[in-house]
């Protein structure tokens, strides 16, 4: 395992004070269980969410994530390190701090027996959010994830996604500085997903700083200011997505043939001075650093040429994917 | 502190909300106390204080009759001690050997000579034969007092003047089981809810945590224990001839709202320490049926065997039992200002308990995700 650091300069704090809206640093965690072993769930783990941006956390599972929330809003405290948020330390002022941030978790953790507006009614009765203003909240939070229609029903009959939406919803009741949005996407269709990205870039448009969860390449690299890849409680790397990318320089010929058949007969012919694997149809060619990329490109279709059919090829750049299994291995986790 | 009382408040609706359209968090708490209710009038016989027994008269004569009479006529101040339901000699003695029948009084033919009756009894258990002798007794008694033969009178069969039949005694004292169940079941249900639900977070996540939820789980038990309790009173009231003062009932639930506060508060912090309802409810269930037979609602707590006193003596919610009978049966007048003081203390320390929950619930185990 490589653990690299940020490749480029933090970029300039945008708040009036300077100070960025979370930031661990040097924090480590052990969770001490008696008559089991400690383990270490976080380690010298340091990073900073600046005002008014989509700060990602991208993992595999298990590797700390949730954790990281858990400390951040004070539901844990560090064995080690320091952690700030919105200039307060979540463990000793926690009450004051929890009144300025809110957390979409991972699970749609609601009242199933419950109506929509219901649970969004008694969220906000609990949260302290003013009775005069919590039926506007609420009409306002609905129609912004489009569920003023189904607000009646009771959420056990809301699909996944639109209870994704009605968590993102009820997060956004008490109109947080802060958002933490753990994994808001898992499991959801397409249109819902869509839905809540767009909700999200809305929110950092709006000026709210937002900390999001996730173990979706896409999600990271199409919402993320900033990225920070963490692996078994450390941070591997952080940069923004472009940085990140750049930090795996892997392009790729893309060959496309009619079958995989035809993808496996071809592939022969490629496996002597080239690195190459076949994926479904698509045989997958990685071109070296300094290559000249039209001299590669025409040395491997003369060794291509007699065996079956190409339909098509194209060059791929790098995507977070590809840095996150560079830097994460491809190992299953637990 | 408003903000405290205003999420209590939340939860409660949210509470009620949720009890209406989840029936199977209220059913144990309301049917619990009606099987108990049920089971006691099957097995000890509750719709009568008369025992069946077999009378054999082989003398057949004018003093044999006087017998016979004097047991018929016996009674407490409730009801006929006996009730004859058989005087054919073999099938009385097939009866007993069975044990379907308790007691075999026979009345030989030359009585009127040995001035002696004879009694067969099926030894059920050492106390209930014993009363049956004491009752064959003081039915032979009422016989010898008529003809002066034997002028000594017995009072030995009831505890006092106002006392009511096993019925009703019994439906009063599983009135106050299905109070308690019912306020320390809801609590515990409600409550667990929010980790089945995994919710919890959402609360943790409030200025006040889980705090406010746990004591709008004790609102909501209290006020909603007297809704779970209304069939048992019903089936009582209609069934087994429980039909207390409304005075003494009234004064009886006041009483319980502080003891209901209590056992709400402890059922609360049962859930937060075994997380499940379905892990809550078997030992609740269980400690309270015992207790009901144990503390005081079956039989009064001086009635009982030594051992049973003992354990009433040092387990508080007997005390329920047995301050709140005689008042609700009209042995007593009110409580006592010390009774009182009781309550209110068990109150505070629910109130605290729930508080003590919610609070802890921060320290619970989370899973993967949470």
């Amino acid at each position: 395992m490589t653990t690299a650091t940020t490749p480029s300069p933090e970029p300039a704090a945008t708040l009036a004070s300077g100070a960025p809206v979370a930031e661990l640093e040097h924090v480590d965690l052990v969770f001490k269980r008696r008559g089991a072993e400690p383990f270490q769930a976080i380690t010298d783990l340091s990073l900073r969410i600046e005002p008014g941006t989509v700060f990602c956390l991208l993992g595999p599972n298990g590797s700390g994530k949730t954790t990281v929330i858990n400390l951040l809003s004070g539901l844990l405290g560090p064995t080690d390190g320091r952690v700030r948020v919105l200039g307060m330390d979540p463990s000793r002022e926690r009450s004051r701090l929890l009144r300025r941030i809110a957390l979409a978790p991972q699970e749609t953790a609601l009242y199933a027996d419950l109506t929509g507006r219901e649970n969004l009614e008694f969220h906000a009765a609990y949260y302290g959010v003013p009775r005069a203003s919590a039926r506007r909240r609420i009409d306002t939070v609905l129609e912004l994830v489009s569920l003023t229609e189904r607000a009646g029903h009771r959420v056990g009959t809301f699909s996944g996604g639109m209870q994704r939406r009605l968590t993102l919803a009820r997060a956004l009741l008490t109109e947080p500085d802060l958002l933490f949005l753990d994994e808001p996407t898992l499991g959801v269709d397409v249109q819902s997903r869509e839905s809540i990205w767009d909700r999200v870039r809305g929110l950092a448009a709006e000026g709210r700083s937002v900390l999001l969860t996730t173990n979706y390449m896409e999600e990271a690299e199409r919402l993320g200011q900033r990225v920070c890849i963490i692996d078994r409680g450390r941070r591997v790397v952080t940069g923004t997505p472009d940085e990140l990318k750049a930090l795996t320089r892997r392009r790729r010929l893309e060959l496309t043939y009619a079958s995989a058949e035809a993808a496996e007969a071809a592939e022969p012919l490629l496996r002597d001075g080239y690195q190459v694997g076949a994926h479904a149809h698509q045989l997958l060619v990685e071109v070296p650093e300094d290559a000249d990329h039209v001299a590669f490109v025409r040395s491997a279709l003369d060794r291509l040429d007699g065996g079956p059919t190409l339909v098509g090829f194209r060059f791929s750049e790098p995507g977070l994917q590809d840095v996150f299994l560079h830097f994460t291995g491809r190992d299953l986790r637990d | 502190m408003n903000e405290m009382i205003r999420g209590a408040l939340a939860a409660h609706r949210r509470n009620v909300r949720l009890l209406r359209r989840r029936p199977d968090l209220v059913a144990q708490g309301v049917l619990v106390p009606l099987v108990v209710l049920v089971l006691c009038a099957i097995l000890f016989g509750s719709w009568g204080d008369r025992w069946p027994v077999g009378v054999i008269d082989r003398a057949d004569d004018a003093r044999s009759a006087a017998i016979t009479d004097s047991l018929a006529q016996s009674r407490s101040n409730v009801d006929l001690y006996f009730e004859t339901i058989e005087d054919d000699p073999r099938a009385a003695r097939e009866m007993l050997e069975d044990g379907r029948l308790q007691l075999v009084i026979t009345i030989p033919e030359d009585v009127a000579t040995t001035n002696e009756v004879r009694i067969s009894t099926y030894n059920v258990n050492t106390d209930a034969t014993k009363n049956l002798r004491f009752r064959v007794d003081d039915a032979l008694n009422i016989h010898d007092e008529v003809r002066g033969a034997l002028p000594a009178t017995v009072d030995l069969r009831t505890v006092a003047e106002e006392d009511v039949t096993r019925a009703a005694f019994i439906a009063g004292g599983v009135l106050l089981l299905a109070l308690l169940l019912g306020s320390m079941l809801l609590a515990a249900n409600v409550f667990a809810v929010e980790e089945e639900g995994r919710t919890a977070k959402e609360l943790l996540m409030s200025p006040f945590g889980a705090a406010p939820a746990a004591l709008g789980c004790v609102l909501t038990a209290t006020l909603l224990a007297y809704l779970s309790a209304v069939p048992t009173y019903l089936t009582g009231l209609l069934l087994f001839g429980f039909t207390p003062d409304v005075g003494s009932l009234v004064l009886v639930l006041l009483f319980m709202l502080p003891l209901l506060v209590a056992a709400a508060g402890l059922g609360v912090l049962l859930a937060q320490l075994l997380r499940q309802h379905r892990a809550v409810q078997p030992p609740v269930i269980l400690v309270a049926i015992a207790t009901f037979f144990v503390g005081g609602g079956f039989v009064s707590v001086p009635g009982m065997p030594p051992t049973a006193r003992t354990i009433a003596q040092w387990w508080p919610p007997s005390r329920v039992f047995e301050w709140s009978n005689p008042v609700l049966h009209d042995f007593a007048g009110s409580y006592t200002a010390g009774q009182w003081a009781w309550g209110g203390a068990f109150a505070l320390l629910g109130v605290a308990g729930a508080y003590w929950a919610g609070r802890r619930e921060l320290a619970a185990p989370r899973r993967g995700g949470q």
